[in-house]
């Protein structure tokens, strides 16, 4: 299996009934909470801030087209409790990547999980 | 910055304040168990501790305000991602704390998804806010509220118990914040009471009244429950930097019109 397909976009899109993930201090109304995105790509980014972290990812299709996902999740002070540290992604981690995406159809959207190398799922809430 | 730094340079006084009392023997006494952990107990005056917002919709209060007529002519322009009137976009939002970063006052800190601190020293009881790392002293030695004050981002507040109930009673705010996240507005005639108890160990309750006659016809009251965390507050600072940042990150990106 070569690297790109390795990282192949995988889309799938799930209807969820409940969504526990809390809305962000500016509001959750860009976002799609019915759907669910999966995604494996490589990390080129990890931006541990305030007011929301965001997760820089990017996803090659069967086709080599390389697409640039931003993801949002809580800051630094609520990550801490859910188990994350500054270094928990790094550029070039290989991931798996769960979201709800906005509703424009633009990259981007809300993080519900992400499974790191090491096979440890992180998610915003705390533990 | 010279704000910034003059607030920084206060909340540390005033938490080695604190921790200079609550370790003071002959005043440890007086006070209570120390402010370490959480010693309190059900109907206990011991409310000490980082408290958490339980769950629900933490950020707004109920729509059903008894406006004043230009109260709801306010309100009826203001936006932002909460409430009835909801724009995505930064350039449409009305919001001062997200576009000025400016303090959340009172009651909406309250309304915030991030935790706080109760310090009870003798004479007073410091809140501590992660939500913008702000903090409020609320003044138990009896005395009333000073007369003609200033208004302010965090008005004059002053406590007592009420049985296992503490109540703090705050006036003397400015008329620039907002009372919740949806956009709620107040006159400088708010006056916030807050009654805290603590119904089981890990469970702290609030009972809020606002009275604004200048903006509501009648007072009106909310109820929220927060739980006992095992936290260290941390910086939850909004500064124009970070807020850019995210906007050029998240919201231009997810506001823009959807792709042909």
């Amino acid at each position: 299996m070569t690297a790109v397909r390795s990282t192949f976009l995988t889309l799938t899109l799930v209807l969820l009934t409940v969504s526990g993930v809390a809305y962000a201090h500016h509001g959750g109304e860009a976002y799609d909470m019915g759907k669910t995105v999966t995604l494996k790509g490589v990390i080129s980014n990890f931006e541990w801030n305030n007011p929301h972290s965001q997760v820089h990812l990017d996803v090659t299709d069967e086709k080599g087209n390389v697409v640039h996902w931003n993801f949002e999740t809580q800051p630094p002070s609520i990550l801490t409790h859910a188990g994350w540290t500054r270094n928990s992604l790094k550029p070039g981690d290989q991931v798996t990547l769960v979201a709800h995406p906005v509703k424009n159809g633009a990259a981007v959207g809300i993080l519900v999980s992400v499974t790191v190398p090491s096979g440890e799922e992180l998610t915003p809430r705390e533990k | 910055m010279r704000n910034h730094f003059l607030r920084f340079l206060g909340l540390h006084f005033l938490v080695a304040l604190a921790a200079a009392l609550a370790l003071s023997p002959r005043l440890l006494a007086q006070a209570g168990p120390p402010a370490a952990g959480s010693a309190g107990s059900a109907g206990s005056k011991d409310l000490q501790g980082v408290w958490l917002f339980g769950g629900g919709d933490a950020f707004d209060l109920p729509r059903n305000a008894p406006f004043q007529p230009w109260a709801k002519a306010k309100f009826d322009t203001e936006r932002n991602q909460h409430g009835p009137h909801v724009v995505l976009d930064y350039a449409s939002n009305t919001d001062p704390f997200i576009k000025a970063c400016d303090p959340l006052g009172v009651p909406r800190v309250l309304l915030a998804n991030h935790p706080f601190k109760i310090v009870q020293a003798p004479s007073e009881v410091i809140l501590l806010y992660e939500r913008s790392h702000d903090f409020r002293e609320v003044y138990m030695d009896g005395r009333d509220h000073p007369k003609d004050m200033d208004p302010s981002w965090w008005g004059n507040s002053i406590g007592k118990w009420d049985g296992d109930t503490l109540v703090i009673d705050s006036v003397g705010f400015n008329d620039k914040t907002w009372l919740d996240y949806q956009g709620l507005p107040h006159s400088e005639a708010l006056h916030v009471v807050e009654r805290y108890r603590r119904p089981d160990h890990d469970t702290l309750r609030l009972d809020l009244t606002i009275d604004d006659p200048k903006a509501y016809t009648m007072p009106w009251s909310a109820t929220r429950n927060y739980r006992l965390k095992a936290w260290d507050i941390g910086e939850e600072i909004c500064t124009p930097e970070s807020e850019k940042n995210f906007e050029q990150g998240i919201i231009k990106p997810a506001s823009a019109p959807p792709a042909k």
